[in-house]
């Protein structure tokens, strides 16, 4: 059974921000199910070049930098992981770079989540925008419940 | 400083994050490079890690469980399992206070790749977080990656400069170890734990990374690991 849905827009402006996404579960279930997607995942605009060549000489020092090097850091991606918290307890995180995913939690989690006793209550997922490079990232994600 | 060197890696990620190793994988990859132990530090989970030391113990490798805070404003390895910080609760105002509670809990904290290419290539690679976090830290990823990398040089250059302002940080080498394949030609190094002991367990390789006890390998020949101290 569906529990909680959105689609969110995220900007630019949200780079380098946690995204709370608050639900709750109001009937007894084993597990949860999460589907997450967003997109673009990769960014391919006119100054990722650029911008890539920016980061590398904040660290390269007097070292030259070859642009066979910056190149192999293209395309540039967007990356906006996914979390899940009851309470204060952070139950898990999806770090990981595919942009569509299906998480479980459950007594059997999904890598990157705790095995959990699915409770009544107060849950959250967070978007965390660690890169956000495009004008508009749009992100969706449906939780289910499951006896 | 000890008369005995282990080999350890201690960054290292599974596909509990975003590594491709599964925890047993890279158990068996670590015994069959030689290492006597690894910390897993799968990015912002350490749910990978009850998995990892079990198949520790099965193939005679310490596994020290551990997590990396991976946040937008620098990379944090930390240690020993005993901690339960939100990583989402990690910025550039809240760093020290989080340290210290890690390290009340007993873990070790380090800086993981401090000069990596940043954003946009690597959300926090490069490290952003107030200098005051030096006083805080007990090691510093002085070589990481490739050790050809230029960043390292930074990197090196950085902890030369702490210690010799009286900073009492442990050297590490990082190599952020994410698969088996590795790239042709790359070298890699690795942290030595020294001790008088002829063997070491969790709690005792954590006192030596904590109290200096550390060497790291850092120039490699046809796999053959020359020391330098740093």
């Amino acid at each position: 059974m569906m529990i909680f849905a959105t689609t969110i827009e995220i900007g630019r402006e949200d780079c380098f921000k946690h995204i709370d996404l608050p639900f709750k579960v109001e009937a007894d279930y084993s597990r949860l199910i999460i589907k997450y997607s967003y997109s673009p995942k990769k960014y391919e605009g006119s100054d990722a070049f650029d911008l890539a060549l920016e980061a590398f000489k904040a660290v390269y020092g007097d070292a030259p930098i070859s642009e066979s090097d910056v190149l192999s850091e293209l395309p540039l991606n967007n990356h906006v992981t996914l979390s899940l918290s009851m309470g204060d307890e952070l139950i898990g995180t999806a770090h990981r770079h595919a942009n569509e995913m299906s998480i479980e939690v459950g007594g059997g989690s999904s890598v990157g989540f705790k095995p959990y006793i699915i409770k009544k209550g107060s849950y959250a997922i967070t978007l965390s925008c660690h890169a956000v490079l495009s004008e508009k990232i749009v992100a969706k994600v449906e939780v289910y419940g499951q006896e | 400083m000890g008369k005995n060197k282990f080999k350890f890696e201690l960054h290292t990620h599974t596909v509990h994050s975003d590594g491709a190793f599964t925890p047993k994988e890279l158990v068996e990859s670590a015994k069959k490079h030689g290492y006597y132990g690894i910390a897993l530090t799968d990015h912002n989970t350490t749910s990978g890690c009850d998995s990892a030391v079990e198949w520790g113990k099965k193939l005679g490798v310490l596994v020290i469980p551990g997590i990396e805070w991976t946040t937008f404003y620098g990379h944090i390895v930390v240690l020993g399992g005993n901690s339960k910080v939100d990583w989402r609760k990690v910025n550039p105002d809240t760093v020290i206070e989080l340290i210290e509670e890690a390290r009340a809990a007993g873990d070790v904290v380090g800086l993981a790749h401090p000069y990596r290419v940043g954003y946009p290539v690597c959300t926090g690679g490069k490290n952003q977080f107030p200098k005051e976090i030096f006083e805080h830290l007990d090691f510093y990823e002085a070589v990481s990656g490739e050790i050809d990398d230029p960043s390292n040089l930074s990197a090196i250059l950085e902890y030369n400069e702490l210690k010799s302002r009286g900073y009492s940080l442990s050297a590490a080498y990082g190599r952020d170890w994410h698969k088996d394949a590795d790239k042709s030609g790359a070298k890699y190094g690795a942290t030595y734990l020294l001790s008088d002991k002829e063997k070491l367990n969790l709690t005792e390789a954590i006192e030596l990374i904590k109290s200096g006890c550390t060497l790291v390998g850092y120039r490699d020949t046809a796999n053959n690991i020359l020391e330098e101290k740093i």
